[in-house]
């Protein structure tokens, strides 16, 4: 496989701000949910593309393993951060809107949800839909809230855009 | 600032330390393989025991003791959890083979955190980039890992110094109902994205200038190689692991009943 530079150091970069935000964004908390800051990123694959959702899945790796936050999502967290990028990435390539970019945020709060609950439930036998509903509540409100304002401001901005033409 | 101090780069001599971070990851995979294969309270708390001697010989207790109070809240939630169906489940009374269940369950989860942890712990993040490239993960990858974790600290100043501008301008992070405290992280964000780019940008020409990924075959200056403590250590590892299949297959697990009734 042949990576070009330019999307080799948006991985990199990526990686590093869905690791810094984790750690550095303390996370919030409503009553029992903790909605993770660092979890708005993910819809900015839609934007970016597959550089981006290798970054944000290798971003939760490093956090994960040098965060000293627990071991338990290294890969679990990563797979889920993966697959959720990259399926909202592939639902709006060529042309997106606003009503597919929504779309992509639901289907990434989906596939988090399913795999972390899921994995939760599996080796730790936590009850299915406590596991569930916990992660689904913290996601929602960090993707579909969060991650789809910013997705949607940038848009606008034509960051993306600009970034292209800059190394074209 | 403690999540920093585990991507600095230190120079740490201890026997685990030098081992091979392959090694290494093979006996956190071997153990991690055990705990799943057992769901009785004894066999897990063996494990859990068994491996603090590399704790402490490696010496890192303190990150180990740190890393093993994060995991608390939900190895709590992993105990209630289970304790509260199977308390439903069994018509409302407590058993002590479904309190037992709970403990086990509760201490696989410490016992998958305690081994990672020894893994990670004990491998600084240049000497598992230069495994991952010797065991012929593409150079690509290597490079982003490696790369990415130099630049966390870098962003997470720059994220320190936004909050602090958008602080003087008078945004109040800590202020509001929930929804309100979400938005105020808008104004944040979106200028780390930006200089983030702005830096992948100038990340992307200096490997242009320095021609990167221009040679096929790549040398270092370090080359893992398996010395006489590696494998040592894989004995180990594969004799925990024999030794647990053969539990597993020829033995039956005593649990923690039988254990009790014993005693009294």
């Amino acid at each position: 496989m042949k990576i070009d530079s330019k999307d080799l150091a948006l991985m990199v970069v990526f990686a590093a701000l869905y690791a810094a935000a984790v750690v550095f964004l303390t996370p919030i908390s409503f009553q029992v949910y903790q909605v993770r800051v660092a979890d708005a990123l993910l819809p900015l694959s839609m934007l970016f593309g597959m550089p981006a959702a290798f970054g944000l899945s290798l971003g939760c790796f490093i956090a994960n393993v040098y965060g000293g936050l627990g071991v338990v999502d290294v890969v679990g967290g990563t797979v889920a951060n993966f697959v959720a990028c990259s399926l909202a990435w592939y639902i709006n390539r060529g042309r997106s809107t606003i009503i597919s970019r929504f779309l992509g945020c639901i289907i990434e709060t989906i596939v988090i949800t399913v795999v972390v609950g899921g994995y939760l439930w599996i080796i730790f036998n936590v009850a299915v839909e406590l596991g569930l509903f916990g992660v689904f509540i913290g996601s929602l409100v960090a993707i579909n809230i969060l991650g789809f304002a910013l997705l949607e401001s940038l848009t606008r901005s034509g960051v993306s855009k600009r970034h292209t033409k800059a190394m074209s | 600032m403690s999540f920093f101090e585990g991507l600095r780069f230190r120079r740490v001599s201890s026997p685990i330390h030098n081992l091979d971070p392959r090694i290494k990851f093979i006996y956190a995979c071997a153990i991690f393989v055990i705990a799943i294969l057992f769901w009785e309270f004894l066999p897990l708390a063996v494990l859990f025991v068994i491996q603090i001697p590399f704790v402490l010989i490696a010496g890192v207790k303190r990150e180990w003791i740190r890393s093993m109070r994060g995991a608390a809240f939900l190895a709590s939630i992993i105990f209630l959890t289970n304790l509260i169906f199977s308390f439903i489940n069994a018509g409302y009374t407590i058993t002590l083979s479904s309190l037992e269940y709970a403990l086990a369950m509760t201490l696989r989860f410490l016992v998958l955190i305690e081994s990672f942890s020894i893994f990670f712990l004990t491998t600084s993040p240049d000497h598992l980039g230069l495994a991952l490239e010797q065991t012929h993960v593409p150079y690509e990858f290597c490079f982003a890992f490696t790369t990415a974790v130099r630049f966390v600290p870098v962003l997470a100043e720059e994220a320190q110094t936004i909050m602090d501008a958008q602080k003087a301008r008078g945004l109040e992070l800590e202020k509001g109902n929930f929804l309100k405290r979400i938005r105020n992280y808008i104004p944040i964000l979106i200028p780390l994205i930006v200089s983030a780019i702005r830096r992948s940008l100038e990340l992307a020409e200096a490997m242009e200038s320095r021609a990167w990924g221009a040679t096929k075959k790549r040398t270092n200056l370090y080359v893992l190689k398996m010395k006489r403590n590696d494998f040592v250590f894989i004995a180990i590892t594969v004799g925990i692991l024999a030794a647990a299949i053969f539990v597993r297959l020829y033995v039956t697990v005593p649990h923690l009943e039988i254990i009790l009734k014993g005693f009294t």
